[in-house]
């Protein structure tokens, strides 16, 4: 199903209107996070300019600089390879712990299946920026602790969704009969049920990135992001202080934010309109 | 008509809340364990808040020497008698602390749900009643846009336009120090200082129920006791509120329960960006001074918060739905 | 003068795949106190017929595309909103085939009566409760006054179609529209509703759109009855005339096996082969023709239109049987 589903897919992705246009979003920003230190070169850190340039103000620092004279389209850039990259990695934790929660519950059924759920659903009653917060703080803030962090309290979700899947799929012919020819549990999983389960997990992956890179903005602003890495949420806590003067210092960073989750998310609509054609949108 | 069998629902509700306890508190204790340390560093706060002679006692107490599992119960034994420690840092017991800020929580929790639910009810209603207009149109774009906004940068975003740039609002904290006397004057000025912080909280909120009341206004216009309120000759507007609306109240009121947890983390960093003194606030200051304990127990707390409104939920679900038997499942 | 008299409706659904015309010019009459019954295979347009009277039809997506509505002389599809929906409810009431569905759910059916009053009558809150219990009392509810405070769900399939009913009574309606009212009960509540309805309708002297699949309850308390089509009336006339001398081909066709004294209640139409032309694109022609024996070259190029045969007796066909059934 999901191999000749592949060409079909394509043609609806393209065909589906938030879908091409969460991606030329998600284009320009990889484009600016690879070429940008090209254009930019030097360290976000370095105090570059006088203070609190706005921007237009000198075309050597377009987007201005900061409350220290640090240039801002720098920190952009740097802003957006770090957020990328830690709503990848810890969407890639909570999917592969999800996934795993929801495969053996879905499959197993019973008491394994009553004791991730319970597992599942403490995680969701927690809430769960509270507990990233309270991870990085213990282990230390750094963009490993933070990829954890977001990845341990995102995947309830996608466990969810999983197990569902492997419900419905667990009593489908193929599965049945790669069981009467002998198939090994683990072959089983791998090779039957989760190729067919994935596409809905990958259409929910995106909105997870989109959440991810949210929440490490959100965890950089408290001061609890990696000390040695610029993100935005870092610019938008060291401009908080000056608010009132400059605001473009946290207005750009947020916008920056803005855009790359709205690009995600437009993305993970189109993709699970494309994907699940038969399930209607809320 | 009166509900059969509510006390005893409740009390089973009740009673299904201990395991969700006990798991909160296993979470806490292994993330005590793992964090880098023993847990009387922990405790105590790092860089020496506490004297040397005290952590000493405190590992006694504690009987770090001792197995896990007997940690582990006399961890419980703190939690279930309510001892969630002490703040070095602050110089108070952590339920103490947590104490004094939960209304203020609550206070913004509420204001910004009940702005959330009113708001997008109407919403919700007005895109349902005119599907594709331009109003229904600006909706969707309101909700596409507001789902990728994070809420404390939009909290910013409205301190920098309606306390620094227009000067309308407070831009933080919850009373104006030193004026207002008078129970009146004191509402009032705690009411102009809620007005953002609670506005940014709920904005995200009301997006989520706006699309829902719509979906399912939409979903409700078709079904059969509809049909049956036009043949008696009602108007188009009874039919949406009395009738329409009223149903589509059901599902918004399961998405609250789906929603609590989030709403609280949320609320964390509104009150951050509003210096709004509740547990957010407590929790911000937590970081600052690395005092773990006391964000370890507002962790526990917050989720005994979140358990405690699912409850509430739970309970006011019954009382809109007649259809759901509280003795067992929905009929 | 007839107290409902339709003439020339057409009401058809706009869908991506074309114009769905289900109903196609359907003439009709009632007069003050009888009963009609609508009969015809699924999907023939009984029910946007009738949806159409109260147009209800503009809600499920259709329109009304020409012909009259005439209640008591007046044109129902001219009348402004206001005007009609002093009608709905009021002077013509209607239930409908599934009766929980057909209630609000977060509703008591004491609350969906006084508010079925309240919309037509100036009759205080107390005043209205207590007469929905008199209504519960008179569509045969056991133990009313607790019954009105009841939820629907908690209501069996009967009681809650005889909850429908008193909503339906509430303004002493002069036509009642019962689409498929007992399709959805059980063989026993079938009858005592049906019984209920004849009795309701003799004592308070209203005429009833009576729409059924079930041949049983046509013979049993209908007075006349129509025959639709593919959209069209193809026949009608008084129920003994019509089950003798089926003059259409169609009716014949359902009523060839059937003999009317030994209808059991619940006998389906029956079966007839062939299939049913779209509505989208119907046939210049009569409907019936591509599934009719005694089809002939005008059948397939003029629509046959519905002429007298006898007082009260109408058919639209080329070529009638006009020999009674054979015994
Ligand atoms: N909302 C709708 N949209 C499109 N077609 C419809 C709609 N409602 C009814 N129809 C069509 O009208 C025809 C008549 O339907 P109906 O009056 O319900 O039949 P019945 O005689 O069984 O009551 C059907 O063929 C159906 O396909
Ligand atoms: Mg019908």
């Amino acid at each position: 199903m999901s191999a000749s589903a592949q060409p079909g897919l394509l043609w609806r992705l393209s065909v589906n209107r938030s879908a091409a246009g969460g991606a030329v979003l998600l284009a320009l920003i990889l484009a600016l996070a690879i070429i940008g230190p090209l254009l930019w070169p030097g360290d976000p850190w370095e105090m570059a300019a006088p203070p609190m340039l706005w921007p237009g103000e000198d075309m050597a620092n377009p987007l201005g600089t900061d409350v220290m004279g640090r240039d801002l389209a720098a920190g952009l850039v740097s802003g957006a390879r770090v957020s990328l990259m830690i709503g990848l990695v810890s969407t890639l934790i909570a999917a592969g712990i999800g996934t795993l929660f929801g495969a053996l519950g879905g499959f197993y059924g019973g008491s394994v299946d009553a004791v991730l759920m319970r597992v599942t659903e403490l995680f969701q009653t927690v809430p769960s920026f509270v507990l990233a917060v309270v991870l990085v703080a213990v282990f230390r803030p750094s963009v490993a602790t933070a990829v954890l962090a977001i990845g341990i309290v995102s995947w309830p979700a996608t466990a969810r969704l999983v197990r569902a899947q492997f419900l419905l799929l667990r009593e489908r012919e193929f599965v049945l009969a790669g069981e009467t020819i002998g198939m090994g549990t683990p072959r089983l999983i791998l090779t039957q049920i989760l190729p067919n389960a994935l596409p809905p997990v990958i259409a929910m992956s995106t909105l997870t990135i989109a959440h991810a890179i949210q929440t490490e903005a959100a965890l950089s602003f408290l001061g609890l992001g990696d000390p040695n890495v610029m993100s935005w949420g870092t610019i938008i806590g060291g401009g908080r202080e000056q608010l009132a003067e400059a605001w473009y210092v946290c207005g750009l960073p947020g916008i920056a934010v803005v855009v790359t989750v709205l690009a995600f998310n437009l993305l993970g609509e189109g993709l699970n309109d494309a994907l699940n054609p038969h399930l209607q949108r809320r | 008509m009166k509900r059969r069998g509510l006390r005893p629902f409740v009390l089973r509700r009740l009673w299904q809340v201990v395991p969700v306890l006990f798991g909160i508190a296993a979470l806490n204790f292994l993330i005590l364990q793992l964090a880098p340390g023993d847990v009387v560093d922990v405790l105590a706060g790092e860089a020496g808040a506490a004297t040397p002679e005290y952590m000493a006692q405190l590992r006694a107490a504690f009987g770090l020497d001792r197995p896990l599992p007997v940690q582990f119960l006399h961890y419980l034994g703190n939690l279930a008698t309510l001892d969630l420690g002490f703040s070095f840092r602050l110089n108070m017991p952590v339920l103490g602390l947590i104490m004094t800020r939960l209304p203020a929580t609550l206070l913004l929790m509420t204001s910004a749900l009940a702005i959330a639910v009113v708001a997008g009810s109407l919403l919700g209603v007005l895109a349902a009643t005119r599907v594709g207009s331009w109003a229904d149109t600006a909706l969707s774009w309101f909700v596409l846009l507001t789902y990728a906004v994070p809420t404390f940068w939009l909290g910013l975003m409205a301190i920098v336009l309606f306390s620094a740039g227009l000067g309308w609002l407070p831009s933080g904290g919850m009373y104006t120090v030193g004026a207002g006397h008078g129970a009146l004057a004191m509402i009032g000025d705690v009411a102009l200082h809620l007005i953002l912080p609670a506005v940014t909280l709920s904005t995200f909120y009301m997006a989520v129920y706006a699309r829902l009341v719509r979906s399912s206004m939409l979903e409700l216009y078709g079904a059969d006791f509809i049909r049956t309120a036009r043949a008696k000759g009602a108007g188009e507007w009874r039919i949406t509120l009395v009738h329409a609306f009223r149903n589509a109240l059901l599902p918004m009121v399961t998405m609250l329960a789906y929603q609590s947890a989030s709403l609280l983390s949320g609320a964390v960093l509104v009150e951050t960006v509003f210096s709004w003194p509740g547990l957010g606030r407590l929790a911000y200051e937590a970081i600052r001074t690395r005092d773990l304990n006391l964000l370890l127990g507002i962790l526990f707390f917050s989720s005994v918060v979140v358990v405690l409104v699912n409850l509430l939920v739970d309970l006011l679900y019954v009382l809109i739905d007649p259809r759901v038997d509280p003795a067992g499942r929905r009929a | 003068m007839a107290l409902l008299d339709i003439r020339g409706l057409q009401t058809w659904f706009d869908t991506r795949a074309g114009t769905v015309k289900a109903v196609n010019g359907v003439n009709l009459s009632i007069q003050p106190g009888e009963t009609l019954a609508l009969v015809g295979e699924s999907g023939s347009g009984k029910s946007v017929t009738a949806y159409s009277v109260l147009r209800l039809i503009e809600a499920a997506g259709g329109r009304i595309a020409g012909g009259e509505v005439l209640f008591k002389g007046t044109d129902l599809l001219k009348l402004d909103a206001a005007g009609i929906r002093a009608v709905r409810g009021n002077r013509i009431a209607m239930i409908f085939q599934e009766p929980l569905s057909a209630l609000n759910p977060v509703q008591s059916i004491g609350t969906q009566i006084v508010e079925a009053l309240r919309l037509h009558r100036d009759i205080g809150l107390r005043a209205a409760r207590e007469r929905a219990v008199e209504l519960l009392e008179l569509v045969r509810m056991p133990s009313p006054r607790e019954r009105a405070e009841e939820f629907p769900h908690r209501l069996s399939g009967g009681m809650r179609q005889r909850a429908m009913i008193a909503i339906a009574l509430a303004c002493e309606p002069e036509l009642l529209i019962a689409d498929e009212p007992t399709t959805a009960l059980d063989v026993t509540t079938q009858a005592q509703i049906l019984a209920l309805l004849r009795e309701l309708q003799q004592r308070l002297g209203m005429a009833m759109l009576l729409i059924t699949h079930d041949l049983g309850v046509v013979a049993e308390i209908a007075d006349r009855v129509a025959v639709m089509y593919a959209g069209r009336v193809v026949e009608e006339g008084a129920v003994g005339a019509l089950f003798d001398r089926p003059a259409h081909p169609y009716t014949r066709g359902l009523l060839d096996a059937v003999r009317i004294e030994a209808l059991p209640p619940g006998s389906r139409l029956p079966e007839i082969p062939g299939i049913v032309p779209s509505l989208l694109d119907l046939p210049p022609g009569c409907a019936f023709a591509p599934r009719c024996g005694r089809a002939s070259a005008i059948c397939q190029a003029e629509l046959p239109a519905l002429r007298a045969i006898g007082v009260g007796r109408r058919h639209a066909c080329c070529h009638p049987h006009l020999e009674p059934v054979p015994a």
